[in-house]
């Protein structure tokens, strides 16, 4: 009995040292081991595209930046600064620019930056139907009304058809990053050893290996022109949903986060040892129709009953407590100073609505969304909202609201990289949807990409004449009077006939742990500037 | 220990034969034997008179956003995240809607449609398991590899895969009749009957062998009786039993399928107040107003428990009468 009591005590014994033992032996070898590497770590939704020309949404064009750079810097408040380019000229008719670009810069290849590279990067943006085209120029047929020369190794020059005031704004855009001409392809894997050799940019990180639909990761690009980073690498950690996107950020697993939705921000105030970012930006949903032959928004009747049925200023309390500004319908907000004008907006007018819509029943023009059901006309139609944001709550609010006024709507809240993928019911197509709009650097923008037809994200199909002659206008016009007072008309035509609701506009929230430094969040959080953070 | 239970009523004196005190006493001695089992069974009965009267009782509409000016109050905000009070027993939701009334309207689509589903199952599964069964040979072979390769595929990825095809098709169809029922609806009852025919078949049919051959079913053939009757009249009654115990199990695994579609987004869409998809929408809220998900979560855990704890004592219940 003794002797069995004596083996279970040392048995007990050796099994309480032996993970002390092994513990005290991997301190050891830690000491002896190099430092950690400083990996910033972010968390991001899932990508829907990697190709820079196309990639559109904030964790496209974080995946790309890392990699690439602009011609031109657009800093977080709006401001222009020099990157590959060092220096800009335009001719007094508006008519040329000219771009002196950086020597002694190497793409990861090796190979040398130069004005070919350029060309290269900008004629691509058109042939692959890019959105920015919109903003530089485009004609009705997709071809740009520019051109863009090599004039020597280290000089482009842009010559334009018409002077267009913002075409800085589309050299530097999100799109616009230079790519090298030698590359057989962009962005595209390869074999072996050769996996990322088309990921080929003069960007301050370099891919190291991407797990599609998980992780990205890259190391730090030592030979950067603008100096070596501080950080030895980032990694960005793709996830389906805002929560468990929190939950890692909150257990510690991530280092940043970006687009927090409003409903989470209570919850990232509570995690400890981190910082909570915002900015007030132009970013907001747009809840748009359809508008071409056959569509739920062919009369501009219904638009208009759309815009009496919802409370805009109700929606931003509901949805956003109040914390977003109550817009104009149109996609010019105030961040944009004197360029915005409150308008005379439509109120919430349920009765208003319900006439309009009887209206299309008896002229027979709802194309088979406006129906008779108990006597009564209403609108019944599906709507398509991608989870964006708390933008499902929105969705929900507006439900509720739009049947005071006889629509009745079914909900179909998808993930965000669903909703912009190619589909039937994706953003582009369906007849009623709820997208999410970034902020732009310049109104025109959405304008030029969205609101004129032909252009790449018409999404609601309208064919405004008098909006895009307005919009042409706006673009050649660089005085801030003149062109305040055209895109006041053009917030007119909106009130009137436009097939879009907007709510408010929001402000963009993000946070990072405390141990990051140096982090200055963007007002479109994917370009957000990596070279000069740091990790403590 | 069930049979030392059922013992027990030998030792009581037993009343006359259909008198009230010996129905009361017999059904003392019931729960006295299984109480787990009563226990469930009230749970489920309680459960189904939600499903039948829930939103009767329910002060407002599952998908109602209440307001302060509803309850007397000056703001036109919605009243969202307000814990439970004497105005809103269970607190109210993010949105604004009132959490019990969302539980009782729930009830109907968390129960409701599993039921409905599972009836559907086990008539069609018992069918064709009855069938396979007496018929035997290459028809039942055939069949039976058919059955055995759909049971081969695990249920939640057949339900994804069916709710992400089915319903877009279903959708698109423009049908006023599919609007009414709506395609989610459809989908997963579509989604529920195929994944658990070929299991109910699969007991039916192996019931079936067991019977097939005795001799109440030979002497019912040279009476010359149709195959039908046979089946329906003759074999189904001997099988019965084991379907039942089955259906019960059946409809637990249903309504865990269709909360659990739910949760991921999938099957019903806001505001639904089906309770896998209340769990969804508060999960965000687990720190601010855990009370969002405390009931959904309560609910689902109770449903599921009693609906286990009565398939258990049916199984039991009917072990000891054999």
């Amino acid at each position: 009995m003794k002797s069995r009591f004596l083996f279970y005590t040392l048995l007990v014994a050796a099994l309480l040292t032996l993970p002390v033992a092994l513990f005290a032996g991997g301190s050891t070898e830690a000491e002896q081991s190099e430092p950690e590497e400083k990996i910033l770590r972010i968390g991001l939704r899932k990508l829907t595209t990697i190709d820079p020309a196309l990639g559109a949404n904030d964790p496209e064009v974080m995946f790309n930046r890392l990699q690439y750079d602009y011609l031109v810097e657009i800093l977080p408040d709006g401001t222009l600064e020099p990157s590959l380019a060092t220096d800009w000229e335009i001719s007094e008719d508006g008519l040329t620019y000219t771009f002196d670009l950086r020597s002694g810069v190497t793409f990861e290849d090796g190979s040398s930056f130069g004005a070919e590279d350029v060309v290269y990067t900008f004629e691509r943006l058109v042939s692959e139907g890019s959105s920015i085209v919109g903003l530089m120029g485009q004609n009705e047929d997709g071809s740009a009304t520019w051109t863009v020369e090599a004039v020597d190794d280290l000089t482009a020059v842009f010559r334009l058809e018409e002077p267009n005031a913002d075409f800085l704004y589309g050299v530097a855009s999100r799109f616009a990053m230079v790519l090298s001409s030698e590359s057989e392809a962009v962005n595209e894997f390869g074999d072996g050893e050769d996996t990322y050799a088309s990921f080929n940019g003069t960007g301050p990180f370099i891919l190291e290996e991407y797990a599609v639909d998980q992780s990205a990761r890259f190391r730090a690009n030592e030979n950067y022109w603008g100096g070596a980073p501080a950080l030895d690498g980032i990694e960005l950690v793709f996830f389906d949903d805002d929560q468990s996107q929190l939950d890692a950020f909150r257990s510690g697993a991530l280092d940043f986060v970006i687009k927090v939705p409003d409903d989470l921000v209570p919850a990232l105030e509570q995690v400890p040892n981190a910082t909570v970012l915002t900015r007030a930006t132009n970013t907001h949903p747009v809840v748009r129709v359809r508008t071409d032959e056959g569509s739920i928004g062919e009369d501009v009747r219904i638009r208009q009953a759309f815009k009496f049925a919802t409370d805009r200023e109700l929606i931003n309390l509901d949805a956003l407590d109040g914390a977003g500004t109550v817009a104009n319908n149109d996609p010019i907000g105030p961040t944009y100073g004197e360029l915005y004008s409150p308008q005379d907006n439509r109120e919430h007018d349920p009765a208003r609505a319900r006439e309009l819509i009887e209206a299309v029943l008896a002229d027979g023009t709802g194309n088979g969304y406006v129906v008779e059901v108990d006597g009564e006309a209403r609108i019944e139609i599906p709507f398509y909202v991608g989870d964006t944001f708390e933008y499902g709550l929105v969705a929900e609010f507006l439900q509720q609201q739009w049947r005071e006024s006889n629509i009745y709507v079914e909900l179909n809240v998808v993930p965000e990289n669903v909703y912009y993928a190619e589909g039937d019911n994706n953003w582009l197509n369906t007849q009623l949807g709820m997208t999410a709009w970034g902020a732009r650097p310049t109104p025109q923008e959405y304008l030029s990409v969205a609101y004129t037809e032909g252009a790449a994200f018409n999404e609601s199909r309208w064919d405004n004449e008098e909006l895009a002659r307005l919009a042409r206008e706006a673009s050649r016009t660089a005085e801030i009077d003149a062109r305040a007072a055209l895109y006041d008309e053009i917030s007119g035509i909106f009130l009137e006939s436009g097939p879009v609701i907007i709510p408010y506009f929001r402000p963009v929230v993000a946070a990072h742990a405390d141990r990051v430094d140096g982090i200055v969040l963007h007002s479109f959080p994917g370009r957000t500037d990596f070279t000069g953070v740091d990790l403590r | 220990m069930a049979e030392k239970d059922y013992a027990e009523p030998a030792a009581h004196a037993a009343p006359a034969p259909g008198s009230a005190p010996k129905r009361r006493s017999r059904l003392r001695t019931a729960i006295t034997a299984n109480p787990l089992a009563f226990i469930g069974a009230a749970g489920v009965v309680i459960f189904v008179l939600l499903t039948l009267f829930g939103p009767l009782l329910a002060p407002y509409s599952y998908d109602q956003i209440i307001r302060g000016t509803d309850i007397g109050g000056e703001t036109r905000r919605a009243l969202t995240s307000r814990p439970p009070s004497a105005d809103f027993l269970f607190g109210t939701d993010q949105r604004g809607r009132d959490i019990f009334s969302r539980m009782l309207w729930g009830a109907r689509e968390t129960i409701g449609l599993p039921l409905v589903a599972t009836i559907i199952s086990v008539i069609i599964g018992s069918s064709l398991g009855l069938f396979i069964g007496y018929v035997g040979g290459l028809v039942d072979d055939i069949i039976s590899r058919i059955l055995d390769s759909l049971i081969s595929i695990p249920a939640m990825v057949l339900a994804l895969v069916m709710i992400s095809t089915i319903v877009p098709l279903l959708s698109a169809s423009g049908s006023r009749l599919i609007a009414v029922l709506g395609p989610s609806n459809i989908s997963l009852t579509t989604v529920i009957v195929l994944i658990y025919v070929p299991i109910i078949s699969r007991i039916a049919r192996s019931a079936t062998l067991s019977v097939r051959d005795r001799g109440y079913i030979e002497e019912a053939k040279l009476r010359g009786e149709g195959t039908m009757h046979i089946l329906f009249r003759q074999i189904l009654p001997s099988v019965l039993p084991a379907l039942v115990v089955e259906a019960s199990l059946r409809l637990s695994y249903a309504i865990i399928l269709v909360t659990s579609l739910g949760f991921l987004g999938l099957g019903v869409q806001p505001p639904s107040p089906e309770w896998g998809r209340m769990v969804l929408d508060a999960r965000t809220q687990i720190s601010e107003a855990p009370w969002e998900l405390w009931y959904p979560v309560l609910g689902i855990a109770v449903l599921i428990i009693s609906f286990n704890l009565m398939s258990d004592g049916i199984r039991r219940l009917l072990r000891n009468e054999e």
